[in-house]
């Protein structure tokens, strides 16, 4: 594949961006030292009189979990790129930030927006694999998955039994547990490394009738690290795991994939993501800054289809396209749209955003024509899906380095994308794209 | 075809006869085009298709039932008088206030002696089969209301299912049993049990995307469930689930999206997720009171469900409690079974067994039973509630059960005996309609099909006998 180094013709200026530094009620050391995640609630709050689009962040910092409103302008009635700093965050910039939910003696390394009214408001994740649920107006969490690291375990002490040596930065970004919800919220499936052993788990677990009961654990074989896991509908889920594949179960099926899906090639295996617009697509992301975009569909009949491997060979597998961050800027994090099904975002290495549009790879793309070679990344497709590029922290701070679950797309405003920066800096963003006109 | 007088014949053990009013009653015997040998020798099952479509202009509404005779599934359009129905939504509404309910239902709506004529349309024409599932026969349907993918699926008596959608007249999805098409129930059945209990059952979870199906393996101690797919693949099966030590597992229902209980020969239902490995998640053991015969559970509240016995007790349970009283213990420190006690215990008057449960769509409290004469009864659990609530546990049962019963039996259709007297009640030859209220279809074994709405000024009457 041509390794061109890809030029800066993507475009880079924003219909809106707007940043803010929090600021706490409490003593925080050293904010560098602390792990922060970032989602947005679904809650969206129209005020036709001032003309603006309240919603919030959900940020945090180690333990502590803060809800940060912004508003930003109702009407784009200004279809030109802005040139300047928003004021989204003028409201709070002044405040102090006290937690809306602390969950003690955990960091949390990732969380969900569940329902603002509901019976649980949010779920967070550590860093050890434990869960909780929080409740809007309870600071404590409701419902607590705890795992037995205990409270103290920090990444390093449980990562170190198992790639002692491999800890230090470049891996840092690779989070060793992650969970998925379901389309329907009914159940949540959460994957963990055991820690000492090869050998990976995931826990299926009730978030209907009663939220926080594990209902299952499957076990990986021969896997130590599944980092990732996502639902594609109510009931079929997909996990990622360090031998570089992908295994497709069902809630309800036994302790047995139901089809896998091997990538040996393109380095190691990063990320992935599922669109929750269609049931379908999916993204994967590695190491050596390879996108792929696949077709569930395709991928499972590919694994019945024995025409050209009658002597036991594995099956052929293509995705529907490729694509590749310049620079060999490795893929951390994968996030579809939530508004809209071919628009997904990846985060490098370097901490950059890249928005891909797959419009024009779906638009080549036929899926009765099974054995149809992938659309490998040419100049063209290249430029016709990457349609926009937010610069990390290479603006503030050169050695910024791109995490999971900093950066997550407002379920509700389209467009509309979160980041968190290791300096705390909290950022939001909607692209300015020829669409935008 | 007049009602006759015998219903208080049969049922001459009763102490309280219960009104047996109708509202609406409308019976048909149904014509094919195929010429069918002895109708009596063909198993017959009937569902209700949910769409309901109002015609102001005319005063009427049509609904149409799903009705099986061997392997061929027929529709049969059911036309009713619009302003029976919509006068009793009014009752309905105001059913919490009992006097002013009353009041109202007395001048709106009366008792018709009259046979209706609801099956005026298709009366006198042949029918065609709108669906065949040929080789097998049919025991079980379940209508399908929010797939676009099938419209209705059903059971063979081997245990078979396979999906239908409409204008299709075969079958789109199968899920085959190895037993074979030309197997016959009596062949596997004679080998566990004979009679008039089912060896397979199934439900679909509440949003539509599972299928759990219950068989009885045949020749061992060993039946099994399998958990099918009813979203992305219909017809996929995901996974075999054994339950040790029974013979059969008759009865399937499911309480939600994921939580099911299986209800088996050893008079032990067992509660289940479909997402759990293959162990129960917790049990209800049920020794006493003659068999379990079968079961069902509200779709209206998660919670509630109610068992049958062969010697006709009838049982209202909350799952919870149910549940709850696994884990409790302090009455039981030395390894005793736990106590799992019902909300409320009733019976089938003269000892008549209980083959067939179903809880109503459209209320929380109210659910029809099916005895072995093919009687149905109505029930509505109301009286019992507003006694009992939630956290006044211990107190449960402070009605006697005379009174009980008295007050919560609200009706009484009774079966075949008009015609035949030795016709026995059968599993899925009665149901419920899911929209409209207290909407009742009947099959019997003489292909004689009856839709019934019964006349419920039933608080009235109740309070009637008290004094």
């Amino acid at each position: 594949m041509p390794k061109k180094v890809w030029k800066s013709s993507t475009p880079s200026t924003y219909e809106h961006i707007s940043s803010l530094r929090p600021k706490f009620v409490s003593r925080v050391d050293n904010v560098l030292h602390q792990r922060k995640s970032l989602t947005f609630s679904n809650v969206v709050v129209p005020d036709k009189k001032n003309n603006t689009l309240t919603s919030s962040v959900i940020y945090s910092q180690g333990s502590d979990i803060y809800e940060i409103d912004f508003a930003v302008p109702l009407q784009e009635a200004a279809s030109e790129p802005v040139k300047d700093y928003g004021d989204a965050f003028e409201g709070i910039e002044n405040t102090s930030l006290s937690p809306k939910f602390v969950y003690q003696g955990e960091t949390v390394s990732k969380m969900a927006y569940l329902d603002k009214t509901g019976e649980t408001t949010l779920l967070s994740m550590s860093k050890n694999g434990s869960l909780a649920w929080f409740k809007e107006g309870i600071k404590v969490p409701i419902h607590i998955v705890q795992e037995l690291m205990g409270p103290a375990t920090s990444y390093a002490s449980i990562h170190s039994l198992t790639r002692p040596g491999d800890l230090p930065e470049k891996d840092f970004s690779l989070a060793i547990s992650d969970f998925g919800i379901s389309n329907d919220t009914e159940t949540i499936v959460k994957s963990q490394s055991n820690g000492d052993e090869e050998d990976s788990i995931l826990k299926i677990i009730d978030n209907a009738g009663k939220p926080g009961e594990i209902l299952r654990t499957v076990h990986v074989p021969g896997t130590t690290v599944t980092h990732t896991v996502r639902f594609f509908d109510n009931h079929i889920f997909a996990s990622c795991s360090d031998d570089n594949i992908l295994r497709f179960w069902d809630t309800r099926t036994s302790d047995k994939p139901i089809w896998v899906l091997g990538e040996p090639k393109n380095g190691k295996l990063t990320s992935f993501d599922c669109s929750q617009v269609s049931n379908n697509l999916f993204v994967t992301g590695f190491s050596t800054g390879i996108i792929k975009l696949w077709d569930a569909r395709a991928a499972e009949a590919a694994t019945t289809d024995l025409t050209y491997r009658q002597n036991g060979e594995d099956p052929i597998q293509n995705e529907i396209a490729n694509f590749y961050h310049a620079g060999g800027d490795s893929v951390v994090d994968v996030q579809f749209s939530a508004t809209s099904s071919s628009e997904f975002f990846t985060v490098g290495g370097t901490g950059n955003i890249y928005h891909w549009n797959t419009d024009y790879s779906l638009s080549k793309y036929n899926p009765d024509d099974t054995i149809a070679p992938p659309q490998d990344a040419t100049e063209e497709s290249q430029t016709k899906s990457l349609r926009f590029l937010h610069k990390g922290g290479s603006r503030r701070s050169p050695k910024q380095i791109g995490r999971r679950n900093t950066a997550a797309w407002h379920p509700v405003i389209e467009n509309l994308v979160g980041t968190v920066d290791d300096d705390s800096l909290v950022s939001i963003y909607k692209p300015y794209t020829e669409e935008s006109e | 075809m007049a009602k006759s007088k015998s219903s208080q014949g049969a049922s001459g053990a009763r102490r309280k006869p219960a009104p047996s009013l109708y509202q609406h009653i409308s019976s048909f015997k149904p014509q094919f085009s195929t010429r069918v040998d002895d109708v009596l020798h063909f198993s017959k099952t009937l569902t209700w298709r949910s769409e309901i479509i109002p015609d102001k202009s005319k005063g009427t509404l049509t609904t149409s039932l799903l009705y099986s005779q061997g392997s061929d599934i027929y529709e049969i359009d059911t036309t009713l008088p619009l302003k029976t129905f919509y006068d009793d939504d009014d009752d309905d509404d105001n059913d919490d206030d009992d006097e002013e309910g009353n009041g109202k239902t007395k001048s709106a709506a009366t008792p018709n002696p009259e046979y209706g004529d609801a099956f005026q349309d298709v009366e006198g024409k042949p029918l065609r089969p709108k669906w065949i599932y040929q080789g097998e026969t049919v025991a079980k349907m379940q209508y399908l209301e929010s797939s676009d993918d099938s419209t209705a699926i059903a059971m063979s008596k081997n245990g078979s299912l396979a999906w239908f959608r409409d204008e299709i007249k075969v079958p789109v999805h199968i899920v085959q049993e190895m037993m074979g098409p030309a197997t016959r129930y009596s062949s596997i059945h004679s080998l566990t049990r004979p009679g008039s209990l089912a060896v397979s059952d199934f439900d679909v979870s509440t949003n539509m995307d599972t299928v759990v199906k219950s068989q009885s393996n045949g020749y061992e101690e060993d039946s099994i469930l399998k958990i099918i797919d009813n979203s992305d693949r219909p017809g996929d099966i995901l996974r075999t689930v054994h339950v040790p030590g029974t013979n059969v597992a008759h009865s399937v229902r499911f309480f939600n999206n994921h939580l099911f209980a299986s209800c088996s020969d050893d008079n032990i239902l067992r509660f289940w997720d479909t997402r759990t490995a293959d162990k129960p998640l917790w049990t209800l053991s049920e020794p006493k009171n003659g068999r379990l015969t079968s079961f069902d559970s509200s779709q209206v509240t998660e919670n509630l469900f109610v068992t049958g016995f062969s010697t006709g007790v009838i049982k209202l349970w909350d799952a919870r409690a149910v549940q709850l009283a696994t884990t409790d213990l302090t009455h039981r420190q030395n390894g005793e079974e736990p106590i799992q006690n019902e909300i409320a215990k009733l019976f089938h008057s003269g000892g008549d067994s209980v083959v067939d449960i179903l809880f109503s769509q459209t209320s929380a409290t109210e659910f029809v039973t099916v005895g072995g004469t093919g009687n149905v009864y109505h029930w509505d659990m109301e009286y019992s509630f507003s006694r009992n609530d939630d956290d006044n546990e211990d107190e449960v049962r402070v009605a006697a059960p005379e009174e009980l019963q008295g007050q919560c039996l609200k009706f009484f259709h009774t079966g075949g005996t008009r015609r035949s007297s030795n016709q026995f009640g059968k599993r899925n030859t009665v149901a419920l309609h899911p929209v409209i209220n207290d909407f009742v279809g009947t099959v019997d074994s003489d292909s004689l099909v009856t839709a019934y709405k019964p006349f419920l000024a039933s608080d009235f009457i109740g309070r009637g006998y008290d004094d």
